[in-house]
């Protein structure tokens, strides 16, 4: 009998009763709101069920509501303490499969914006597609769409879509410049030249920007203009070749010829197998 | 208690151990006392008007513990960030209280400020100072007097967010040279919220990482920007932290830089003026388990004692912190768990330092905590923390180095540890020259504070500070030291550059453990010649000076 008494005050930790944690869900976006409730139905069918209580501490989690997600985490140890995810997502461990769980504006964003910078369009185009549907006041998915655009070069489409998040976004310096190179990428040098401008006044240390006013300028017949802003790209960001080298060719074409020279150095030493600056280079020599 | 004689075996083995464990555990004394109020040290950082949530405002300031008169006594100087308010210079009096010299000493200017490095730039002897910005840094030469005047000509043109930053003499040339980590091509515009839709202040990842910048001193304090040659342009991040140390053995020093988020960078000095990364053949990009994670204040220390030294970097709460051990030379592995580094609770460490706080031979460890983004409460916070901060703020932590574990005594460390802040900044120096490390730390947005050892003594210990009388009798910065004691090899580097945007005592300092006195002391200067010196008593603090005897 006693035996039995010890037993159970042994056990007592996996016998007391599970409630869901009170889940203060105000603010959320109805797909998370959606997404917890579904994870809290599945516990209340399934209360002895460690990976549903572990997946509800998870969902919590992910729209870090900590103190929740942490009692969950709590039961989903006592059900199935061989289980060690329980225990370290317990002590704040952000998993992968909680950063995986994320849905709504912010997390798709960041998705999007992942998959474009590994060059992956085919994959991003039907979440940015959802995105701007979903959310066509959000600025966010009119720039994932006009980088998208513009990364395949439907430069119009690109321009119509960052025109656009520019009146919902005024002061967005990715717009500005963004549609500065849509509208190079159209030839339009010189409606690009005043966008540009808006971006490096917006941000004064945007290496890339100024490296694109540059080319506008340059392009549109004022390279003495241009000049400037490509010792701006430099300056802010030493580590763009590109800029190194169009300011290399302007200053050899006005007679600068050891300025270019040191240029090209510099390219070098940045990527000794750019051709572009090897061939400079060599011409200048000759 | 008649009943206890039919406990089953296992259950009466399990209370025996509880209750031997008691009895074993050991009462852990008070290790620092809070004296910023009575040393006069009166300073709250400022990030100027709040809910704007831009990123610069949460991310620093640092501070410097060093002697700027020479007067045989560590001086303050805190950083502010709003752009409006001044940084201040306090002058350690002789009764150790700080005066605040601000006024018109030439350090009295204001800015977005992040950092803080210490050097002499110019070999005169007499400590030079540069504080990062966002947007920017300064450089101020000490003209003696307590005076510095801005060095706006020699030719330090950053003008990206710059963090931490360290001199050190790269090219052996005798001139300190400085390194700037950069953070991130920060857009001020891009707002960023919470998951219920608040403002909140943005992550690292939706901006690209800078280019670390190196100065190179051409002399006097002149300098050219030699990132493009060096090869430090060719690979950039988000630096926050930066430690210039010889990591692959050749007497060279080399630049790690701890990155936000991103793959660390070990920029391997090649002795030609050039350097190659190599953080990830080296095992120093990644975290045990491959991933790159929230790296960010970075301490050094040979912590298993095998005569390599090893990094201890911390991270953000929901991320381990790393503490990379050295083994063979030039190799190092993520050895956090089996270090075990037993915390009672894991916040997101900034500032941090291996230090032998109770003398007895081995490294402790101490670190400041702070969120990046609002959480729960951590403890009760500090009265002089703005309201705004308060959801940020976490308590610091400390860990006594118990014979290769680290246990987290912070539970009786209230004056360090009970207080919640926005820990940034974390100086580590000898501010009473009474032969132990004491503290410093900042916090967003809260006050800077003075925390005096008063750890148990459990050894002697040794205070050293390495000169070259042909520099000006400038610190070596970059000298290793090794002082042999009681059948022990102890190791330090003498470099204030660690911690995160901190300058710290620039002299190294020993606990020995039962040894009242050392065999010798070994000094590789930085040149890489060395030297050794002859042994002597223990407790006080000594300086050699290259070739001297």
């Amino acid at each position: 009998m006693i035996k039995r008494l010890l037993l159970l005050l042994l056990f007592c930790a996996g016998c007391h009763k599970r409630e869901v944690p009170a889940i203060d869900t105000s603010g959320l976006e109805t797909v998370i709101v959606k997404q917890i409730e579904a994870a809290v139905a599945d516990v209340r069918a399934q209360p002895r069920s460690a990976a549903a209580w572990g997946k509800l501490g998870m969902v919590l989690q992910a729209y870090e509501l900590q103190a929740p997600a942490r009692v969950c985490y709590q039961h989903a140890t006592s059900l199935d303490p061989k289980d060690r995810r329980w225990a370290r997502l317990q002590q704040g461990d952000l998993l992968p499969e909680v950063a995986n769980l994320r849905i709504g504006l912010k997390a798709w964003s960041d998705q999007a914006q992942q998959l474009l910078s590994e060059r992956k369009h085919a994959a991003a185009a039907p979440l940015i597609d959802r995105l701007v549907k979903t959310y066509p006041e959000a600025p966010d998915p009119w720039l994932l769409l006009g980088r998208l655009r513009l990364e395949q070069n439907d430069c119009a489409g690109a321009e119509a879509n960052l025109r656009h998040l520019l009146q919902l976004a005024p002061d967005s310096v990715n717009a500005h410049w963004l549609l500065g190179s849509a509208l190079i990428c159209q030839r339009r040098y010189r409606e690009a030249v005043p966008v540009l401008q808006s971006a490096v006044e917006l941000k004064p240390d945007f290496g890339e920007a100024h490296f694109n006013l540059g080319f506008a300028l340059a392009r549109s017949g004022n390279g003495h203009a241009a000049i400037p802003s490509f010792r701006n790209a430099i300056r802010y960001n030493p580590d763009m070749i590109d800029p190194y080298i169009t300011l290399a060719d302007l200053l050899a074409q006005t007679g600068e010829v050891q300025q270019a020279s040191n240029l090209l150095s510099r390219a070098l030493q940045l990527n000794p197998a750019d051709e572009r600056a090897q061939t400079l280079l060599q011409r200048l020599r000759r | 208690m008649k009943q206890l004689s039919f406990l089953p075996a296992r259950l009466a083995s399990a209370l025996t151990l509880a209750v031997l464990g008691c009895r074993e555990a050991k009462i852990d004394r008070p290790w620092f006392e809070d004296i910023t109020q009575k040393t006069g040290v009166r300073f709250v950082h400022d990030t100027g008007p709040k809910g704007r949530h831009l990123v610069p405002e949460q991310m620093g300031s640092g501070a410097a513990l060093f002697d700027y008169d020479n007067d045989g006594r560590l001086d303050i100087y805190l950083v502010q960030n709003a752009g409006t308010n001044i940084n201040r210079l306090f002058h350690q009096e002789p009764d150790g209280t700080f005066k605040d010299v601000s006024a018109g000493s030439g350090l009295d200017v204001a800015g977005f400020g992040m950092g803080v490095a210490i050097g002499d730039v110019t070999n005169d002897g007499k400590p030079d100072v540069l504080v990062t910005e966002y947007g920017g840094i300064k450089l101020f030469i000490n003209r003696g007097g307590g005076k510095f005047a801005p060095a706006s000509d020699a030719g330090l043109d950053n003008p990206r967010w710059a963090m931490s930053a360290a001199f050190f003499d790269y090219n052996r040339d005798g001139w300190l040279d400085l390194v700037v980590a950069n953070y991130l091509d920060y857009d001020p515009t891009q707002k960023c919220t919470d998951a219920r839709g608040a403002p909140e202040f943005c992550g690292p990842h939706g901006f690209p990482g800078l280019v670390t910048r190196l100065f190179q001193n051409r002399g006097g304090g002149q300098f050219e920007d030699v990132s493009v040659p060096s090869g430090l342009a060719r690979v950039t991040g988000p630096a926050l932290g930066v430690l210039c140390a010889d990591f692959d053995g050749d007497q060279w020093p080399d630049i790690f830089l701890a990155d936000d988020g991103r793959p660390n960078r070990l920029f391997l000095n090649r002795r030609d003026g050039t350097f190659a990364e190599d953080a990830a053949k080296r095992g120093l990009a990644f975290n045990s388990m491959g991933q790159t994670a929230g790296n960010m204040g970075i301490a050094i220390g040979d912590v298993d004692a095998n005569g390599f030294f090893d990094l201890f970097v911390t991270h953000l709460a929901e991320e381990q912190h790393a503490l990379w051990t050295q083994d063979p030379r030039g190799v190092f592995q993520d050895a956090f768990e089996r270090m075990t580094i037993k915390q009672a609770w894991r916040g997101t460490g900034f500032g941090a330092t291996l230090t032998d706080f109770d003398l007895d031979g081995d490294l402790d460890l101490a670190f400041v905590n702070g969120r990046v983004k609002r959480g729960e409460q951590g403890g009760p916070v500090a009265a002089t923390v703005h309201a705004f901060w308060a959801p940020y703020a976490q308590r610091s932590q400390l860990f006594v180095n118990d014979g290769g574990t680290f246990r987290d005594i912070s539970a009786a460390n209230a004056s360090f540890c009970a207080e919640a802040m926005v820990g940034r900044g974390l100086a580590v120096g000898d501010i009473d020259n009474d032969g132990d490390l004491d503290l410093l730390t900042t916090s967003t947005g809260g006050p800077a504070k003075l925390y005096r050892n008063i750890a148990p003594r459990a050894g002697h210990w040794l205070t050293v500070r390495v000169t070259d009388s042909a520099l000006g009798g400038r610190d070596a910065y970059g000298a290793e030291v090794a002082v042999h004691a009681g059948g022990r090899r102890h190791w330090r580097l003498a470099n204030p550059g660690f911690s995160y945007l901190c300058s710290n005592d620039p002299r190294v300092h020993f606990g020995l453990g039962n040894s009242a006195a050392f065999d010798s002391i070994e000094v590789l200067w930085p040149d890489g010649t060395t030297q050794r010196f002859p042994g002597g008593p223990a407790d006080r603090a000594i300086e050699l000076r290259k070739g001297a005897q």
